[in-house]
């Protein structure tokens, strides 16, 4: 029996994720695995048909903490080529972020979008060289009250002590040796079901994926 | 009155999976009739379970709720949802493991009543066109809405008489209601409201959730029940 295509709304829906990278000095050698793990997610979260059209990407690199990419869907989105310099302003790259989801939700509000819980993806392989503790005060905040969905991912250099300040309840991931491909496509993968889940739906992650295990 | 119904479990669940929507309807004599939808939360075990005890509550309380004056409904809708609570916290597993939606209504000839938990929605006719009865409750995501089985439940009960009964009513479960509805403008789509309204019956209503249309723009279980006055 066939249908309309106008029976039908097309209501979009958004979900915001920002990808907080450390670009700085010391990720000299594993950016050009990051560039590859970019492309990587974008290939696999066009592959699906609705979550190409909600999962929307914003990059912010630190330091010095700038956008590189503000949001945008993944069918429109081109992967930046990263470079790495500078330092890790990890603190200023936080709040950075949280600022730019606070503003991405106005709009969606404003223009009757219905959103998913906004995500933050920080990958790092060092210690913050700034002042991290608002940063945690205010990430921790948005945790608690449900807002945020805040992922921590370092090297074996990373500080995890920090890492797991910042995104508890949830634990850091010690990411292994430079599978940013992986971790990329694992990203990915968890975006898909939360782009189109029903309520409650929840994000989980193992104590061993194939690119990282959970620092306890 | 005249009903169908058609639900559809989504492709976001596994073959062995229940679909955790549910729906009834019920004739309640004397040209009154009643119908509910519900949808049980994705990450709730026992959610199958609690949208079906979340209808049949509903389905009980509604000849009350139909008798009910336009003052007295919100306090029968209350003590309704509250049955269905104790209903569902009486299983093992308890309330959060039961977590489900409701959108319940009921119909007759001294006007019908609209009660709504959490998200779904009630379109009916106007006369001119159709409109929501109620609008869907989403918490601040998408992915999060308000449950029968909720602590605060009873702040996010939403109900609404008319005088008269209209024409036309569907009821459908969140699956849908971005497909029907317009969150820009908060108004009922009309084309799928004409439609449904001009062809409802099971077999076009079972078609029409398993059409493109519907299966490309969501993943989740889809229920929709139509009533309509029967052609004199």
């Amino acid at each position: 029996m066939p249908f309309a295509e106008d029976l039908f709304l097309n209501t979009e829906r958004r979900c915001p994720v920002i990808l907080l990278q450390d670009t700085s000095s010391s990720m000299r050698m594993s950016i050009n695995q990051v560039n590859a793990g970019l492309k990587d997610l974008r290939t696999d979260l066009l592959a699906d048909a609705l979550a190409c059209q909600r999962v929307e990407i914003a990059v912010v690199t630190f330091g010095p903490v700038q956008l590189v990419q503000d949001f945008v869907t993944v069918d429109q989105w081109i992967p930046p080529h990263l470079a790495a310099s500078g330092s890790t302003p990890m603190g200023e790259a936080i709040l950075f972020s949280l600022n730019q989801l606070k503003m991405r939700k106005a709009a969606y509000k404003e223009a009757g979008i219905p959103y998913y819980r906004p995500w933050i993806w920080l990958v790092t392989d060092g210690a913050p060289t700034d002042d991290w503790r608002k940063a945690v005060d205010s990430a921790q905040a948005e945790i608690r009250r449900g807002g945020l969905e805040l992922f921590t991912i370092g090297t074996d250099q990373a500080d995890f002590s920090v890492l797991g300040q910042i995104s508890q309840p949830r634990p850091p991931i010690r990411l292994r040796e430079a599978k940013y491909r992986e971790m990329f496509v694992w990203l990915s993968q968890s975006l898909k079901p939360v782009s189109k889940a029903e309520p409650g739906a929840e994000v989980k992650i193992e104590d061993h994926m194939d690119w990282g295990d959970i620092k306890g | 009155m005249r009903s169908a119904a058609a639900i559809r479990k989504g492709a976001l669940h596994g073959a062995e999976d229940p679909c955790q929507d549910a729906f009834g309807l019920r004739d309640l004599g004397g040209g009154r009739c009643a119908a509910a939808v519900s949808d049980g939360a994705g990450s709730a075990r026992l959610s199958h379970i609690g949208s079906q005890l979340a209808v049949e509550a509903f389905l009980d309380h509604a000849e009350a709720l139909l008798a009910a004056g336009e003052e007295e409904l919100p306090s029968l809708a209350a003590a309704m949802v509250e049955d269905a609570y104790n209903r569902i916290a009486a299983r093992e597993g308890g309330p959060a493991e039961h977590a489900a939606t409701l959108v319940g209504w009921v119909s007759g000839p001294q006007g019908a009543r609209c009660v709504q938990v959490g998200d779904g929605g009630a379109v009916v006719s106007t006369g001119q066109g159709f409109e929501p009865a109620l609008w869907p409750e989403e918490a601040e995501f998408a992915n999060s809405t308000y449950f029968v089985t909720s602590d605060d439940r009873a702040k996010h009960i939403q109900c609404r008489a008319f005088a008269e009964a209209p024409e036309f009513v569907a009821l459908f479960t969140d699956g849908l209601q971005w497909l029907v509805l317009d969150p820009k403008t908060k108004t009922a789509h009309e084309p799928f409201f004409r439609a449904a309204a001009a062809n409802a019956s099971d077999s076009w209503l079972k078609a029409l959730i398993a059409s493109e249309g519907v299966t490309k723009r969501t993943d989740d279980d889809v229920t929709i029940v139509v009533m309509q006055r029967s052609e004199p």
